[in-house]
Formats: structure tokens, C-alpha cells, sequence
């Protein structure tokens, strides 16, 4: 078959650039995803849901509800983070680094591609090198939780290595396959904690949560993601009955009474 | 305990819904787009997406491309909405006005024009074509994988992936000769 012409090319190549969702877009579907995993509300488009699910899909409704039950709490605060994140220019910088397409580069770069891509493509492709196969570098939420370790010791090769400047698509930056840089501000491994402490959340292990939100604290007095780990403290006092929640809690509603996480921190902590 | 820690020595990492959703919002939007949802529903069907994809994460095999995954449950949901919404649509679209879209003009503005013409070429085409030429072109998708995810034949992927091909440029030799 006969290429694309490099005009043709360049279209595709900047449509794929230009064609993406606002900062606004994001943060409202973000926020409704939030809310939908929050009170468990179904699709948007009811008659949609189960669309994507294959013909002999063997899962079944309680299996369904425990997924979202455990998913929840990290789906919420995470989402609520997300959200954070969108708003003002800290939070563009924050997202831009942590969303950097080097995530999606790194978790595309250990996944097979799909089969047979770059190979029966037709003609050769000349803008999708194939990645290298590399270790994974990505999914910090899948950081071992025990045996903690110290910050030192999360593996550096498992962290995202280049920080965004402008956050582009990642599949354009990804087909791009730039070389990565140093990482920078250690955002890494910051949201590696966090995910670590999301994880513990989620599996009902308070005082690792407790634990891993004070190493946040140490580790990044002036974290990105303060509110959150502040979040995360403050639910897992509550939800354990520790002396002192209501007071923590309390504290955190004054200090972040905008926080997404506040529904959930006013229904955990008798708010 | 946390589906995610079962067999965690024996497979690959898999990713969380978040880790998805910072890494393919973007891709999922462009594609609901370029496969025809009009911009009235275009957050509801991405939102509807990754409810799919938190409910299908534990069955996610992290072996496979995360990418490939969620543009199959994007297309299927996109597939979906068209037969279920896009005449309903249309047929209120002849006697209402248009939805507010969200975005403020400027961010519409500021969409780069390449990126519209594409969009505008994409929507001409007819619908067999556009998911083939978008798959591929846009998506990176193999011939095979587009004919293994639509159920077509390869051959007619092949094919109509040509046509299209040949209308894009067509439309580009237009576009320049303006």
C-alpha cells in the first residue's frame, strides 16, 4: 500500500498533538468519576455500560460490588487528587510531572505492543519506533507495602524519569521516543509514598498509613501532595477510632475546607 | 486485601484506575472524538469509559498493552452510544439548538486548525472507513488488531484503510491548492 504523503503525515502527527481535552475537560470528567465512584452511581449514558464488556464476561454482580467497594476509596481519592491537580498553576506543573507521557512511555515500553504492530503494518510505520523493552517504570501505587523500606531504597528505575514541560499527549510523546533526562523534584517518589499509603488505606491497614504519611511528611515537608497524605492520615484516624481524629480532622476541614476528600472525611469522622 | 497483590510475584505490575486514567484520558477523548461523538456527550461517553475500566481492572492482564485495551473498550462504548444516541441525536439536533459544549470560546479558538481540518475530514467519512483510518493513523493500531478488536476481516481492513487513505489525500492536495 502506498504511504501517506509527508503532508498527509504532518496533519495526523499535529491533529494527534492539537486534539485533546481542555484542562476544564479533564477536570470535569474527573470530578464526575469521582462522584460516581464515591456514591457508586452508575454510567453517565446508562445504556452504556456494559458496552465494553466482552459477550462472556464471567464476572457477576457481587463480584462487581466488591470491586467497586474496594476501589472506591482509592478511586476517590485519587480522582480528587487528579482534580486537585487541574486546578491553578501548581497544580498544571504538579500534573505535568506526574502525568508526564514518560509514564505512559514507561508502562507502554513493558507491555507488549499490541500484536503485530510494527510488524504487518502496512507500509512500515516510520513514527512508531518500537520501544525498547525495558523494566517496568511506572505504577507506583504497585510498590511492595511490606517490607517498608526507606526512601532510598525505592528502586530508582522504577520511577518515572522526565519530568513534563508541557503535557502533551503521551502516545505522541511516547511514539516520539525521546531519551529520557535526570528526574527532577523528586516527584516519583513522592506519589510512590502516596500510592503506598493509598494502597495501605484501601486494605483497611491504618497505622501502615499513619506510618507512611508521617515518612511523606519527613521525607517532603514541602510535598506536592500534602493534602492528600493529609487526607489519607485523617481517614485512617478516624477509621480506626484513634484518639485525636475528630481533632485531626477537624484541623484538616479548616485548613482544606474546599478538599474533594472532605465528604468522605466528614462521613468517616462524624464531622 | 487488594485484588491488585494477588500473584504479585508471578505478573506484571498492573496498573490502578488513576495510573489509567492520567495516562489515557487524552487518547480516549481524541478517539470518542474522531469516531464521532458529538461534543454534547463526548464527556459522558470518556466518563463512561473508565467506569469500564475500573470495573474490568482486576481482569486486566498486565502483560498486554493497556493502550490497546482501553482504545477496544473506548471503541466499543463509542460504537455503542452511536447506535443508541446518534439518531436521537440527530433528529433533536433539527429542532433544537446546539448543547453547550463547555468550553469557553477561546479554548475552542485555541485548538490548533490542523487538528480541526483532521476532525472535519474524519467526520466525512463514512463510518467503515473512519474507524479503520482512525484506528490505524491515529491510534497505531496493527491491521490485525484493528480486524481482531472490529471483527472484520483483515483484508477489509486493508481496504477500506486504503480508501480512506486515498480521500485524505485527496483532501490535502484540496487544502493546498487553496
Amino acid at each position: 500500500m502506498k504511504d501517506l504523503s509527508p503532508s498527509a503525515r504532518t496533519m495526523i502527527d499535529e491533529a494527534r498533538r492539537s486534539l485533546r481535552p481542555t484542562d476544564g475537560d479533564r477536570r470535569r470528567i474527573a470530578d464526575a468519576l469521582a462522584r460516581s465512584a464515591a456514591t457508586g452511581a452508575g454510567p453517565r449514558l446508562p445504556q452504556l455500560v456494559d458496552a465494553g464488556e466482552p459477550a462472556d464476561s464471567a464476572e457477576t454482580p457481587s463480584r462487581r460490588r466488591t470491586v467497586v467497594v474496594m476501589t472506591a476509596v482509592a478511586v476517590v481519592l485519587g480522582l480528587a487528587a487528579m482534580a486537585m491537580m487541574w486546578w491553578g498553576p501548581m497544580g498544571l506543573r504538579v500534573w505535568a510531572a506526574s502525568a508526564s507521557p514518560e509514564d505512559a512511555a514507561a508502562y507502554e515500553s513493558r507491555s507488549p505492543a499490541p500484536e503485530g504492530s510494527a510488524v504487518e503494518r502496512e507500509p512500515p510505520p516510520t513514527r512508531s519506533p518500537a520501544t525498547p523493552q525495558v523494566e517496568p517504570a511506572l505504577v507506583e501505587a504497585e510498590v511492595p507495602e511490606v517490607p517498608e523500606v526507606p526512601e532510598a531504597e525505592v528502586p530508582t528505575e522504577v520511577l518515572p524519569e522526565e519530568p513534563a514541560e508541557v503535557a502533551t499527549t503521551g502516545s505522541a510523546r511516547a511514539r516520539a521516543g525521546r531519551p529520557s533526562r535526570p528526574a527532577a523534584g523528586g516527584l516519583a517518589a513522592e506519589l510512590a509514598l502516596l500510592e503506598r499509603a493509598r494502597a495501605a488505606m484501601s486494605s483497611g491497614r491504618h497505622g501502615e498509613v499513619v506510618r507512611l504519611v508521617k515518612r511523606y511528611r519527613a521525607a517532603h515537608p514541602k510535598g506536592s501532595f500534602s493534602e492528600e497524605a493529609a487526607a489519607l492520615r485523617v481517614l485512617a484516624l478516624c477509621e480506626s477510632k484513634r484518639q485525636g481524629a475528630q481533632k485531626a480532622a477537624l484541623a484538616f476541614a479548616k485548613r482544606y475546607p474546599a478538599s474533594l476528600t472532605m465528604p468522605r472525611i466528614r462521613a468517616s469522622c462524624d464531622l | 486485601m487488594s485484588s491488585s497483590a494477588i500473584g504479585r510475584e508471578q505478573r506484571p505490575l498492573a496498573p490502578t484506575l488513576e495510573v489509567a486514567y492520567r495516562m489515557h484520558v487524552d487518547d480516549v477523548w481524541r478517539l470518542t472524538r474522531l469516531l464521532g461523538v458529538d461534543d454534547a456527550h463526548l464527556d459522558d461517553v470518556v466518563h463512561d469509559v473508565f467506569l469500564v475500566v475500573q470495573r474490568r481492572l482486576p481482569d486486566f492482564d498486565p502483560t498486554r498493552s493497556l493502550k490497546h485495551w482501553i482504545t477496544g473498550i473506548t471503541r466499543n462504548l463509542v460504537m455503542h452510544y452511536r447506535r443508541s444516541f446518534a439518531r436521537r441525536t440527530k433528529r433533536l439536533a433539527l429542532v433544537q439548538p446546539a448543547v453547550d459544549t463547555h468550553d469557553a470560546p477561546d479554548d475552542r479558538v485555541a485548538r490548533a486548525e490542523a487538528g480541526q481540518a483532521f476532525a472535519t475530514f474524519v467526520e466525512g467519512l463514512d463510518d467503515a472507513k473512519r474507524e479503520v483510518f482512525v484506528l490505524f493513523e491515529v491510534e497505531d493500531l496493527s491491521a490485525r488488531a484493528i480486524a481482531e478488536m472490529t471483527g472484520i476481516n483483515i483484508n477489509t481492513v486493508f481496504t477500506r484503510l486504503r480508501a480512506a487513505r486515498e480521500q485524505f489525500e485527496r483532501f490535502i492536495a484540496a487544502r493546498e491548492a487553496v
